[in-house]
Parts: C-alpha cells; structure tokens; sequence
C-alpha cells in the first residue's frame, strides 16, 4: 500500500467514539487501552479497514508527554504510541497505510503561552520516534488550532525522519479561522510554505462549513487536501447519517480534496459509503491563485502584481542612533512603536533589522520577533548579512515569511538558502557577487539569474526569489542601469525590490529625486519597494505610479487612500459656517474659523449665543436621535471649548462663567471616564466644573462643595456595590446644606434611586445633565441659591478660606 | 489541551465595529463621519503596543448541588441564578483574562491632556479588547470540550443575576486569575479595570 494522490483515498472515521461503543468507561484514558486492552482499538481500525479506508489513524491522538503526564502516564509514552502504531499495522494487513495520530499538546507555545517553542520540538520528536518504532508510515498532526505548534510539530518530525510524510490538519473551530487567529487561506499559505506533503482540515463546530473551507485553501495551494468533518456539531455529533455526510463529502471533493474521512462521530458506516462513492476518483480539477504570498499568523498578503508591495524599513538602525542605542540595551520600545506605526501608514510587510554591533544579534532577533508577533499584523521580512541571525527569527515565525537578503555571492548563497527552504521563506536576492556591484547591465543580469538558478537548486521556485538590482546614489553612478535590469527581469516573469533612499545620497530635494525614481522604477515594472510608509510624498509615488500604470485599476486604492488623509479643499472650509464646525466636531477649523470672525469684528459673545449654543442643541437632538453616537458628542464639545478659547482671549468679559458645578465620583468607586465627559459636556457649555476625581469621601465631598460653592454638586457611581457610599454622600450633603442641587448619574443608578436617597434628579447622559444646569442655574439667573458658607457655619461645619 | 489554560501575549484584534457599538453606535441609525472612524482605527492598531492580554483557567467538580448555592472543590457560588445555570453541570470552569494595566496608564495620561474623545475610545478599545480576551479563552475551552465529547454552559460573571461581586477574590484565585496580576479592590473592581472573571458550566451532552 502506497500513498498515490493521483486518486481519492480514504481516511477511517472517528476512533474515540467508536471505542466508547466497545464499553470504554468515559473517564478512561482511551491511548492506555493500546496496553491494557489492544483488542478493542484493533477491532476498531478493522471495522474502518473492513470498510475501505485506505488511511487509519492511530489511537495516539493524546499520546504526548504533556497530556500524559496529566494521567500520570508518561512513564509509558514509549510503549503507549509504539504500540498503537503496532495495532494499527497488525489490523490494516497490508491494506491501508498507518498514519500515526499526534494531537495538541494540551498547552500554548510563547508568546501566548509559557511552552517553549523547543521543548515542543523535542515532545512532538519524542512521540513521532514512539509511533516510528512502532511501524507507522506517516504522520498525521490533527485538530492543531495553533499554527506555532504546527511548525514545532513538522520541525521535530523532519528531524526524526526526513522521508515519512508530514499530514497536518488544522481544526476551524469558528468556521472562518482556527482559535488562534489563522484562516483557511492563511493555514493553507503557511502549511505549503513548510512543505508539508497534505494539509487540511478536521473536527470544528459545523461539518457543513468544510466544503467552503476546502474551497479556500485550494485556492492557495497545489498541496494535496485532505477534510474530515464531524458527523454533526460538537453537541450533536450523531447528527449527520452517513447518506447525508456522503453528500457532505462529496461537496467536499468537488472542491478539491485528495482524502476524505470522518472525525467526531462518524462510525465505518460512514466510511463505507464514502469509499464506495469516491474511493479511486480522480482528484477534482484546481485552480491556484497567481502570486506569491507570505503570512503572519492571522494575515495573508497576496502579491499578484495588482500593486506594489510595500515594505516598511524604518527597523534598521543603520543612521538610526536613537534605535541602534535602544537595540544595544535590548531595550524595544522605538522598534514596536516603528513597526506599528508603519503598519498604520501602510506598509505590507515590515523589514526587521536589528544589526548592531557588540550585542548577540541572534537573540535579540528571537526577541525582536516575539515582540512584534505580539502587535504586528504584516507579515516580517527578516534581514541581516548573518544567516544565523534570520534563522533565529525564522525558526518562531508563525507564517511564511521573506528572508532579506542574500547575494549572488556563492558563500552566502550556500550558506543562506537552506535555511530558506527549511522555513519556507521566499528571498530577497541582491545582485553583489565576489566582484561587488556589477557595473554593466549584462553583469547584474547574471548575478540575478546566479541566484535565482542557485535557489531552483534548493527547491525554491524563481517565483520566490524578489531580485535586488541595488540602488546606487545617482551622483556616482548611472541609475538607469538599474532601471534597465528591473525592466528585463520584469519582462521575464521575475519579481524585483528596491531600497530607494540610496539614490539622492549626497543630493539636495532629496525627497523630490526619491519620489521620482520610485515612479520610474514602479514604470519600468518594480513589484516591491523598501520605503518609510511614513513619507507621504513616496507613498504617493507609489499609489500614483500603481494607478496611471494601469496596476491600480480604477484607482480605488488611490482615492481611498487620499480621501482619507487629505484636507478638505478650502473653498469648501469657506462654506462651512463656525456652527457647522462645532457640529462636525472640528476643534482646529472651528478656532481658525472663530479667530477669523474675531478679526471681522463680529462681538466675541454672539459667537457663543449664535453658533455654539445652537450647534451643541443640535448635536444633542441628533444625539437624542441617535444618529449621533458618544464620539461626535465629545468631538464637539472639544470644538466648543476651542471657541471658548478664542473668545476668552478676545474678550476679558467672557472670563465669567454661567454657573459652577462640583463633580465627584464617589468613595470606592474608580471608574471615572463617564462623568468626565458629561464634565466636559457642560464645560462646552459655558459652565465651571470643579472636579474632584474618582474614589472621594463623602466629607471631602461636604468639605469641597463648602470651599467652592457651586450650584450644583454631580455625583457618579458606575459600581453597584458603592451605591451605598452614594446615598451617605447624598445625605451628608443635604443635612448640611439642603438648598444644594444635587444631581446623580452613572450605570449603576436610576431616578428611582436618585429620588429614594434624596437627590434632586437623576441625568441619564450629558445632555440631560445639561438641561439640569439650564433649568437649575440660567433659569435662576441673579438669584443666588444660598449661602453654602453661612449654612455651613450655622450647622457647626468650620469656615474655610478659598485657599484652604 | 485541558480546561486548566493559562495564556500570556493573546493575539487580540480589535474589530472597530465593536469598539463603535460600545461607543453607542446604533447599526442604520448612527451616522459615523470618515473622520470619527479614521481616529478608531488609527487608535485600535496603536493600542496593541498598550494590549497585553492574558488569561486563566482552571476546573473543579461540583461538590453540592442546591437551589440555593454551589459548593465547587475551590469554592462556593452563592446564588439561585447560578444555581439554575450550573444544574445539570458536573464541573465549573473558573476563568480570568485581563488586558494589563498600560491601556489604563495611556487613558489617563489623554485625560489629564484634555484628549477625552481619544480617552474615550481608547476606553472602548480596552473594553472590546478585554471581551476577545474572555472570546478567546471561551473558543479554547470550547475546543477542549468538543474532543471531550462534552458541552459547556453559557458564561456567567459576578455581578450578574445574583451571583455576588463578593465572590471576586475566591474566583481570581480559583481561576489563577491572581498569577496574572488581577487584583479586587475593596469595592470589589477589578484591577486592572479592563479584566473579567467568568464562571462556565461542563455538561455531558
């Protein structure tokens, strides 16, 4: 029995399920049955043998050190897996080939868990050599839902045998992507990327998705596919009678799956008419996707040549002092802050440098890695004159990345490329040889084709070599030599990068000769280019280059892109009246645009009576009406306040404010963002605000409201916990001082509340505390309520100056 | 993988239509101008250099059963609510995740800056965050329960129903909460602010 993919085979169905049938106790450990009762598991594997199935799967699934040790069974790792893999042999009799099943783990690998990423390698090699032992002809890491332990997983058993095949499998328990974060078209991407020999899919919350999912990784892949579902979701799991996950496998196979069997659930019943059916067919036909692509562990970047690709190069501390010193500490703050911020700005993939002299460079690329797997979302392009350096980041990189660079010399293409193979990294190729830079046209191309030959060598296609024909400052040397090289390489199918910078070292308008050098280089056919994304004038190079090149077709990315950083063009600021800035939420045109009317001579108040007033009634009603949500509300409360701004400048009278009010939240509680903005809410609105922070004591409330005498005194609560500390400040308050308003809000409370504990009203949000303050203090205008500082004196409180 | 999981360094990615909703956006009504949407977007990449999420868990049998309460092997949940939840389980899973404490740290420092709208997205991005976080663990326990053969219950938090905050303390350290550095303030928030505990149910199907 051979493995041939020129047909359909068929894998066994579920083992555990089957067991339990044979009277398994359900708090039995299921692989300690190969030792204590081999018969059961035989008989099963006979049944799916007896069935068609020209795969069986070990009863392993659990077989790691780490599980076992949960069992207290690691003493009998050895035995447990050897001898599964013997049962299964025993059964198959020659008829189906054995395939040694190692499930997760059972614990995360760094970052997201504490496992390291080697004591994986050395758990799953402990189990591959057990089920070796033992006779299996293949390997099949199942239900992974981490694709880092994947990677651990094919390292140890590439390194326990080179030849025995590799099928990983990964479990799509939310339909759209594994629990970690990798989709079917990322998994698919990263998996063919490390060579594994099948890869696909099994278990997961809904069978019927399968099929979709197939889809997808096809798509990205020429590897062969295998797909078992459960025969039902995870409650259900008998769900699916074996006519109806026919139809299911067949759906499955259209889409272009090479083995088909069943998990959860499925019984040989299942099997059987699966091998009846498909058993034999030819493989559907499938159509990968043009391109070369590389992976993070959630993203996957396509490059089809519908754009150029950009790679960030702000990590490299080559002229970078700040950065290289941070680098030599081990200290990453600017690197993080770098990669984000160029992710932002819209690079695709972000070139990581860390080459610093006097530090061991390949641990701080581990550690540069991890760090960024924390954050980043692009794929890494790992680079460094030092192939053991990329190999450090590499071996914890969760996808396919882009190793940058090697030359065409011989030394660092030997040394260079295997590590590419094995972590299935594309390469950026520069084209320096013995010699140094090739001065002619004729001599680059050489290079180019030397290590693109050279990596074909490794078993790396032409497709996944980007070739460097090297940008030289335009002062020494002739840039169109460079230009002419992309353009051959183009024409010949082959991907071409550039750092551009180099080309105006030494020359004034840098910027200017930058941008237009990436245009003529995008023009004569560049696919990736290694820019600061941060530089708008060459990112609108390239966005401009893309588009009048016919790349970007109709120039979505373009306009999408400008319209979303541009300004405004100015004839329509000119439109747009201070009102509508303050609605809009505009805070910097709203100032310019009070200023203006400053100078025009219009009277610093009716800015506030006629614009800003009404603006914020309006936002409130859109409020209301929620066609406004908390946002715009703060947005142009903070446009309000800049108006108020300009007209404190402009007019010592506007010093005055329409009223005071002390705010608090109360003792024990910390939660304070919400009674901040209704704080700033009523600030937009002409009113003083004293706020006394988070966590304060009724006293200091009592204490505070008799220094400052506000009109009103706002009270938040979030935690319904501390309501208690609410009602004793409210009650504080008014036994001291009755004639204060006093005004609660916050998650916790309700009118109700705020009438019971002797409040004077409740304010669901900022604009009904604004309401409050019109009616409490502008309809009572002239009348001052009381004297907070009589009162309290009367009651034996002690009298405090304004400075106490 | 058991249900005793404990994970640093999630990879959380913030979904902006989420951090809208807890911004009060209401789907069809709420009008969201490009630029609002612009400083989400901006903010929810920044925050990941402020995201630090980590969770915990671990599971007990039930001990005790009543209408009024359940006794687990690390604690007791008081309440009928819980009670009603948890009636057909045999084991509770106690969980924690939290974000860490430098998304607080950035919040304020916008705040004492007078950036409330920043600070207040930001607040929701930490929220959104805190909720993956909690999805997270969820989906991975959901996974282990799968192989199982088993299913689990909804999950249910302290404060809910009436299942008391009081319990926060017991529950951090039930879930190896504590080993993530969550700690309960005396009014029983959690600290840091953007961390949940839950309490989740294992049923045989």
């Amino acid at each position: 029995m051979k493995l041939n993919l020129d047909r359909i085979m068929i894998l066994d169905g579920a083992i555990g399920t089957e067991i339990y049938k044979r009277g398994l106790d359900p708090t039995a450990i299921p692989e300690e049955l190969n030792l204590t009762n081999p018969e059961i598991v035989k008989d099963v594997h006979a049944s799916y043998v007896d069935a068609g199935a020209d795969i069986i799967t070990t009863n392993t699934f659990g077989g790691n050190r780490i599980k076992l040790q949960s069992k207290g069974l690691e003493k009998k790792l050895y035995e447990i897996n050897k001898k599964g893999a013997e049962i299964a042999k025993e059964a198959s009799q020659g008829k189906a080939l054995v395939a040694g099943s190692i499930g997760p783990l059972g614990r995360m690998i760094e970052p997201l868990g504490e496992l390291s990423f080697e004591e994986a390698v050395e758990i799953f090699k402990e189990q591959g050599r057990a089920l070796l032992d033992g006779g299996a002809d293949l390997f099949l890491v199942e239900t992974a839902i981490d694709i880092m332990e994947v990677k651990a997983a094919i390292l140890g058993l590439r390194e326990i045998s080179e030849k025995t095949p590799i099928i990983c499998s990964l479990t799509f328990t939310e339909g759209s992507s594994t629990v970690t974060g990798t989709s079917p078209s990322t998994g698919a991407v990263t998996l063919n990327s490390w060579k594994v020999d099948i890869l696909g899919a099994n278990c997961g919350n809904d069978p019927f998705v399968f099929p979709e999912i197939i889809g997808e990784m096809a798509e990205y892949t020429e590897t062969p596919i295998i797909a078992y579902p459960n025969a039902g979701p995870p409650d259900r799991w008998d769900e699916v009678p074996p006519e109806r996950f026919l139809e299911l496998a067949i759906d499955i196979y259209k889409r272009g799956a090479n083995i088909l069997g069943g998990c959860c659930g499925t019984t040989p019943l299942h099997i059987r008419f699966l091998s009846r059916e498909l058993k034999g067919r030819k493989p559907a036909k499938r159509q990968k996707r043009i391109g070369i692509f590389f992976t993070s562990r959630s993203k996957l970047l396509t490059c089809d040549g519908s754009r150029t690709i950009i790679i960030g190069e702000r990590i490299n501390p080559t002229s970078r002092k700040k950065l290289a010193n941070e680098l030599k500490e081990g200290k990453l703050e600017t690197l993080k802050k770098d990669a984000i911020e160029q992710e932002i700005a819209g690079a695709d993939l972000i070139d990581l440098n860390v080459g610093v002299a006097d530090v061991n460079r390949r641990e701080l690329m581990k550690k540069a890695t991890i760090e960024l797997l924390k954050i980043l979302n692009a794929p890494i392009s790992f680079d460094s004159d030092d192939p053991e350096v990329i190999e450090a980041g590499l071996r914890f990189y969760p996808g396919k990345a882009l190793l940058n660079s090697t030359t065409a010399k011989k030394e660092s293409l030997r040394r260079t490329l295997p590590i590419a193979r094995k972590y299935g990294a594309s390469i950026i190729g520069l084209t320096i040889t013995e010699e140094g830079i090739p001065e002619t046209i004729t001599e680059r191309l050489k290079a180019a084709y030397r290590i693109i030959e050279e990596a074909s060598s490794y078993g790396i296609p032409k497709e996944e070599v980007i070739i460097d024909p090297l940008t030289l400052p335009a002062g020494s040397a002739n840039p169109s030599i460079t230009l002419e090289v992309i353009r051959r390489l183009s024409q010949d199918g082959i991907r071409t990068v550039l750092g551009i910078s180099n080309i105006s070292h030494g020359l004034p308008s840098r910027a200017i000769i930058n941008a237009s050098f990436l245009s003529m280089a995008i023009n004569a056919g560049l696919s990736f280019a290694i820019i600061n994304p941060l530089r708008n004038e060459l990112m609108g190079a390239i966005l401009a280059s893309d588009f009048l090149i016919g790349r970007d077709k109709r120039g979505e990315r373009f306009i999408s892109f400008f319209s979303l950083t541009k300004e405004e063009p100015k004839t329509k600021e000119q439109e747009l009246t201070l009102k509508d800035l303050v609605i809009r939420g505009e805070a910097e045109r709203a100032s310019r645009e009070a200023e203006r009317l400053i100078r025009e001579r219009i009277q610093p108040f009716s800015l506030i009576e006629d614009h800003v007033i009404p603006a914020l009634e309006e936002v409130g009603d859109r409020y209301e009406k929620k066609i406004f949500f908390l946002p715009q509300l703060i947005a142009s409360a903070e446009a309000a306040q800049a108006v108020f701004e300009v007209v404190r400048k402009n007019s010592p009278k506007a010093e005055k404010k329409k009223g005071r009010i002390l705010m608090a939240t109360v003792e024990g509680d910390l939660h304070d963002l919400g009674k901040k903005i209704v704080g700033l809410v009523l600030e937009s609105f002409g009113y003083e605000i004293i706020d006394l922070g988070k966590d304060v004591p009724a006293d200091r409330v009592l204490k505070e409201t008799i220094r400052f005498k506000p009109d009103i005194v706002g009270l938040s609560c979030l935690m319904t916990t501390m309501l208690e500390n609410m009602k004793k400040t409210v009650r504080l308050l008014k036994e001291n001082l009755p004639e204060v308003r006093v005004m609660l809000g916050g998650a916790a409370v309700n009118a109700n509340f705020a009438r019971r504990c002797g409040a004077d009203a409740f304010s669901r949000d900022p604009f009904q505390a604004v309401e409050l303050a019109k009616r409490w203090i502008d309809n009572e205008k002239g009348k001052r309520i009381h004297d907070l500082q009589g009162n309290a004196h009367a009651r034996g409180i002690p009298r405090r100056g304004n400075g106490a | 993988m058991s249900f005793d999981i404990f994970l640093r360094n999630i990879p959380i990615r913030i979904k902006t239509d989420e951090v809208r909703r807890y911004l009060g956006e209401y789907r069809g009504i709420t009008v969201v101008p490009e630029r609002i949407n612009a400083i989400i977007k901006k903010l929810s990449a920044i925050s990941r250099a402020f995201i630090n999420a980590s969770a915990s868990s671990r599971a007990f049998k039930i001990a005790l059963w009543s209408e009024d309460g359940v006794e687990t092997e690390a604690m007791s949940l008081p309440g009928r609510d819980i009670s009603k939840l948890l009636k057909e389980a045999s084991e509770v899973i106690f969980c924690a995740t939290t974000i860490g404490s430098r998304l607080e740290k950035k919040i304020n420092e916008l705040l004492e800056e007078k950036r409330t709208l920043e600070a207040m997205i930001l607040d929701a991005i930490g929220s959104t965050a805190a909720d993956t976080a909690m999805d997270y663990l969820n989906n991975l326990l959901k996974a282990e329960a799968t192989r199982r053969r088993l299913t689990l219950t909804r999950r249910y938090s302290p404060g809910y129903g009436d299942l008391p905050l009081s319990i926060q303390g017991n529950l951090l350290r039930a879930s190896g909460g504590d080993k993530l550095g969550i700690k309960v303030s005396p009014s029983y928030t959690l600290i840091p602010k953007k961390s949940v505990t839950a309490v989740i149910g294992v049923m045989k199907i």
